[in-house]
């Protein structure tokens, strides 16, 4: 019984003095790491959509999904395309509307610009595991992926791949990953008429 | 228990990732650049060497049926401060490792060291024994990001040449091209390329080892002679 004791005491105070350091960590970093995390997501944000905003000024503004009774899972081209956040842009420019998808290899993020006639102004891709050389190239800072992302604006929610009769070239040895592309553009596209029809 | 000889073992004869093989896990998934395995290793080191300090100073009030449940939340504490620390200060860095930092909470080398050698040991050894065991982990991380970023894309160097040269630590930039990147082998900068490096790295280590041995033992005398230099 004392033993149960001494170990139980010595491990809460270990735990305890742990926790108590973690906490003055986490005080210092706190507002760093926030501060990073929204410029992070703002750029993002700016690269499909780009807002002029007076300084102190918020260039977008979170719409809350919950009170809006929109089904935020949307099917396009057979594809089940999930919408994780929108944001709409300071002056009117539109929305901002994050998307999670499979790709070919596993998930991806990706930010899509939509302007108020329904126009895709841009796209994104935040987070994916592309086959690199291949897939990967959709996010690809390179000429290859910027060429392929920049055929996406202006294009409305009946874009296709061309091999499906549509207007979007295919990334080389990559039509799954450039189909699922296409098909959260045009899920993205749709969830904002949705949203302004709601509205 | 001198420096220099817990020094070479921790690099050469006793080094973590290819003598003791623990930690391989985070190898061979984050050495893809340069940038990435210098933050990784010196990640490490920091970590390994604060919970050896911090498990050895403790190891007498310790009871022996917990240790390792206190050594776990040791290592968690100090890998969550680093965690945020790099969150905060460094984000590229911590982008780009991702989950793996985390994980270093349950790399075997950290808690294999408490284990083995801290609670054993006095502070003074146990701090050296995290700097040279640290030292060999980021040592390998480097070969092998070398390794894998010249075969697999021609480049050397990504992120840190940039980062050293602007003081930006964004860890964006793609280093020096040595050849295009179009004739490398880019299956090395797949997973399967990490183990592939490591296997090799695993091969000739074990080769230089050997041959280390058998000379020593053919000229034992000479041997004799260095120790007393010593």
């Amino acid at each position: 019984m004392k033993d149960i004791l001494k170990l139980t005491l010595v491990l809460f105070l270990i735990c305890a003095i742990v926790a108590g350091v973690l906490g003055a960590v986490d005080l210092i970093t706190r507002d760093r790491i926030e501060a990073y995390q929204t410029a992070k997501s703002n750029a993002a944000k700016a690269a499909v959509m780009p807002v002029d905003v007076q300084e102190g000024e918020q260039p977008y503004e979170n719409v809350e999904l919950k009170d809006l009774g929109i089904d935020t899972t949307i099917n396009a081209n057979g594809q089940k395309i999930k919408i994780l956040s929108v944001s709409r842009a300071a002056n009117g420019a539109g929305y901002v509307v994050e998307t999670e998808f499979s790709g070919a290899q596993g998930t991806l993020v990706m930010m899509v610009g939509v302007d108020p006639e329904l126009r895709c102004t841009g796209i994104s891709i935040t987070q994916h595991s592309e086959t690199s050389g291949l897939g990967a190239n959709a996010a690809s800072t390179a000429e290859v992926g910027v060429n392929f992302r920049s055929q996406f604006i202006g294009v409305d929610q009946t874009v296709q791949l061309k091999k499906a009769g549509g207007e979007i070239d295919a990334l080389s040895g990559a039509t799954i990953t450039s189909r699922s592309v296409t098909n959260a553009a045009s899920a993205a596209i749709r969830f904002v008429e949705a949203l302004q029809s709601a509205n | 228990m001198n420096f220099k000889r817990q020094l070479k073992e921790g690099v050469i004869t006793n080094n973590p990732i290819l003598v003791q093989q623990l930690g391989m896990c985070a190898t061979m998934a984050i050495t893809t650049s340069l940038f990435n395995g210098v933050g990784m290793g010196l990640s490490v080191l920091i970590i390994l060497t604060c919970c050896n300090v911090v498990v050895s100073a403790v190891r007498r009030f310790i009871p022996d049926q917990i240790r390792l449940a206190i050594f776990v939340v040791i290592i968690a504490g100090f890998v969550t401060i680093v965690d945020l620390l790099l969150q905060a200060y460094i984000p590229a860095l911590s982008e780009s490792l991702g989950v793996f930092i985390p994980l270093i909470v349950v790399n075997c080398i950290i808690i294999g060291r408490a284990e083995a050698f801290c609670q054993k040991n006095p502070v003074g050894p146990s701090f050296v024994d995290g700097i040279t065991q640290g030292l060999g982990y980021t040592v390998v991380l480097i070969v092998m990001c070398v390794i894998r970023e010249f075969l697999g894309s021609g480049r050397f160097g990504g992120g840190l040449i940039d980062a050293v040269k602007g003081f930006t630590l964004d860890g964006t930039g793609s280093g020096i091209q040595l050849f295009n990147a179009e004739y490398g082998a880019s299956i090395l900068t797949l997973p399967v390329g990490g183990f592939l490096t490591l296997g090799f790295i695993f091969a000739a280590m074990q080769a230089a080892l050997k041959k280390a041995a058998k000379n020593k033992a053919e000229r034992g005398d000479d041997e004799e002679e260095e120790e007393e230099d010593e």
